[in-house]
């Protein structure tokens, strides 16, 4: 019988905790509990326990919110301000990569010419040592913004 | 429409909002959460010192780190994935007490933060005589068993969702949930459960 009362009441704990029963479990719940008082106690204690625990209203600074606000706003401005500022110095790294892959392939068809070198080679070695390492670099700037939420996130626990 | 239609809509537009740094939903989100956050950390660090503070930290984070937030789940798992974060950091500076995992759910080894003589922010709150007789439970309650009652049963969270906000598994969940009743059913019925 004790072991009967016992595993009727993990089953009330796990319907409480919002762990799924069975149909039969819930059948034997209901049984049990029309014919053992101390079941139907302690189901009617840990309800009243639940019930209890909407019973605390806790106080709110009333300039919480605004104090939460201001500092919003004031941050919001500030990561904007920070995610303009890095437009800048990625234009000019782009602006600074096109004018030099231009340059580069200029001077590589005049060295092909003056070395005899051939021109598709040429060009491939430009774009792989000087172009694409370039613009890879310009995505960086492009990344910064975003950075802190890609590899500083989780602290401590896991999310 | 269906209840899951509505829900996915507004979790979409929180995250949608996050990502474009809306200010405007970001006020009507500390509207509609202000209570619950505060709610949940006291229940977490069971003093009202600090909270005030990580409230303010966890706002902040949810505008710096809004980009996270896919928007598939429930937005309030989120939010008290970020205020748990900040509260264990807090907690660690001050080297009171321990929510973390590691410590398992063994008693023995979570550290009880030290008893002031100031009434509890449960004694404070509590509104009727069942929740004056719970105050002094939760009060001493260790913080892992308050937090899974207040998530479980004032955040309706499922044990799905809290074992993402915990990042424990859902037995582990479960665990806590049970034994935190245990407590409260212990007072309710004028026994003190030993903690």
């Amino acid at each position: 019988m004790q072991t009967d009362h016992q595993s009727i009441r993990r089953i009330i704990d796990e319907s409480l905790a919002g762990a799924a029963s069975s149909a039969p479990e819930q059948q034997t719940l209901r049984e049990h509990l029309a014919a053992c008082a101390s079941c139907q106690q302690y189901l009617d204690a840990s309800n009243r326990a639940i019930a209890a625990l909407a019973d605390f209203s806790f106080p709110i600074d009333p300039a919480l919110d605004s104090r939460v606000l201001a500092s919003l706003a004031r941050c919001a401005q500030q990561l904007e301000a920070e995610r303009r500022r890095l437009w800048w110095p990625c234009c000019l790294a782009l602006l600074l990569t096109l004018a030099g892959s231009i340059a580069a392939s200029r001077l590589g068809s005049f060295a092909a010419v003056t070395f005899h070198l051939e021109p598709a080679q040429l060009h491939l070695g430009l774009a792989t040592f000087w172009i694409a390492p370039s613009l890879c670099f310009c995505l960086l700037f492009l990344l910064l913004p975003v950075a802190p939420a890609l590899f500083g996130h989780k602290k401590g626990l896991s999310q | 429409m269906t209840f899951a239609g509505t829900v996915d809509t507004d979790t979409q537009h929180i995250a949608r909002g996050l990502r474009h740094r809306d200010v405007a939903l970001l006020s009507a989100l500390v509207a509609q959460y202000q209570y619950r956050l505060v709610r949940y950390l006291i229940y977490i660090l069971g003093s009202r010192d600090a909270v005030d503070d990580l409230v303010q930290e966890t706002w902040l984070r949810v505008l710096e780190r809004g980009r996270t937030y896919d928007g598939q789940s429930r937005f309030e798992p989120w939010l008290f994935t970020i205020a748990r974060n900040l509260a264990i950091d807090t907690m660690r500076k001050r080297r009171v007490f321990s929510l973390d995992t590691d410590d398992g759910d063994d008693p023995e080894h979570a550290i009880v933060p030290p008893i002031s003589p100031d009434p509890s922010p449960f004694e404070q709150a509590a509104r009727t005589e069942d929740a004056h007789r719970l105050a002094q439970c939760l009060a001493t309650l260790e913080p892992i068993y308050r937090e899974a009652l207040v998530l479980r049963f004032q955040e309706d969270l499922s044990l799905q969702e809290m074992a993402k906000v915990v990042g424990a598994p859902i037995s582990t969940v479960s665990t806590r949930i049970y034994r935190g009743l245990e407590a409260l059913r212990a007072h309710m019925e004028g026994t003190p459960h030993a903690n």
